[in-house]
């Protein structure tokens, strides 16, 4: 069964607060560990520091099987590059496109 | 009649002088207010500052040469962040810490228990509440006062040549040198070392929860520096 919830950010809304108790409830079907989950909050806190304006930032989580799937978008991935490291040692795997970045935690 | 003098009186006890200094101090507690404004109520702090020059009269020395303003600012300043620090506290219902406690204890012996991190759902079941619960005192875990840790292990876990490579392996520079030493500590044994958060609290002597706590706190703090368009 796949689980989808998807979150639009406006402005400089700060995003932890929002994505919290979604990816705490996701983790909690996907049988992730709270320090995975913690730390993709952290993943997604950091890639939101590359998101550019002015469209609202969209945040796509999905829950499927074991693994979860954060998409955000739209991100300038190139602005990305400097955190990236810290970035991919706290999610299973990123993938980027133009303006989106993918974060995937698996169990 | 001076503060000072005013202040010599209530030194001694006089109930009048008290109320007095406290009178004559108001233009400067409501200035150091203005510093934490937004952080608690105008009132707590006004409150908190009342308390911090009644402190400072209690132990003033006028041949200390220092004029009474001077003397008691610290001691005003001091109470007021005492208030700040108790209303991020209060602003959790007394239930909800109480919850956030009862996972944190959870976790801590599921994690002793299976040498990882548990899930939600084991927390659950060891804490005696459902899901949904569980999510929502895992965002009230602010609340909770941090554990010290053991300073003995913090000095253990941060010395040595493997410890200072790994400094310079990930390439944080200055941004690292702002963090506070136990917050630097847990980025370079996560990114430098890639100790995963149930080693690193074993070493540091404190919860994994808590090692959660400081690492995204931490990235936080450094992450919207990282992204800085070079100029």
């Amino acid at each position: 069964m796949v689980e989808t919830v998807r979150l639009q950010v406006f402005g400089e809304t700060p995003v932890t607060p929002i994505v919290e108790p979604v990816v705490t409830a996701l983790a909690a079907r996907t049988s992730l560990d709270v320090a995975r989950a913690d730390e993709l909050i952290a993943a997604i806190d950091l890639v939101r520091n590359a998101w550019r304006g002015p469209d609202p930032l969209s945040v796509t989580l999905a829950a499927v099987g074991d693994t979860l799937t954060v998409e955000l978008t739209p991100v300038a991935p190139a602005v990305l590059a400097q955190s990236e490291s810290l970035v991919s040692r706290l999610v299973t795997s990123i993938s980027t496109t133009n303006d989106a970045v993918t974060l995937r935690v698996d169990r | 009649m001076s503060i000072d003098e005013d202040v010599l009186r209530a030194a001694r006890g006089d109930p009048a002088a008290r109320e007095s200094v406290l009178e004559g101090s108001n233009r400067l507690v409501r200035s150091l207010a203005r510093r934490f404004a937004g952080r608690a109520s105008v009132e707590d702090l006004q409150q908190a500052g009342g308390i911090g020059v009644l402190r400072a009269v209690d132990s003033f020395d006028p041949d200390h040469g220092a004029a009474f303003a001077a003397y008691a600012t610290p001691f005003v300043i001091g109470e007021m962040l005492a208030a700040v620090r108790q209303e991020s506290v209060v602003h959790v219902p007394r239930g909800r810490r109480e919850r956030a406690a009862a996972i944190e204890r959870a976790s801590d012996r599921l994690t002793a228990e299976l040498n990882r991190a548990p899930t939600v759902r084991e927390i659950a079941e060891a804490a005696g509440l459902d899901d949904e619960a569980v999510v929502d005192a895992m965002r009230a875990r602010k609340a909770l006062a941090p554990p010290a840790g053991e300073p003995e292990l913090m000095e253990v876990a941060t010395a040595g040549p493997e410890f200072e490579e790994a400094e310079i392996r990930i390439g944080l520079g200055a941004l690292l040198a702002d963090l506070e030493p136990r917050s630097r500590a847990i980025v370079v044994m996560r990114f430098g070392l890639e100790l995963s958060q149930t080693e690193i609290a074993d070493r540091l002597g404190i919860s994994q929860m808590h090692v959660s706590r400081l690492l995204r706190a931490a990235l936080a703090q450094i992450g919207p520096a990282l992204e800085q368009p070079s100029s």
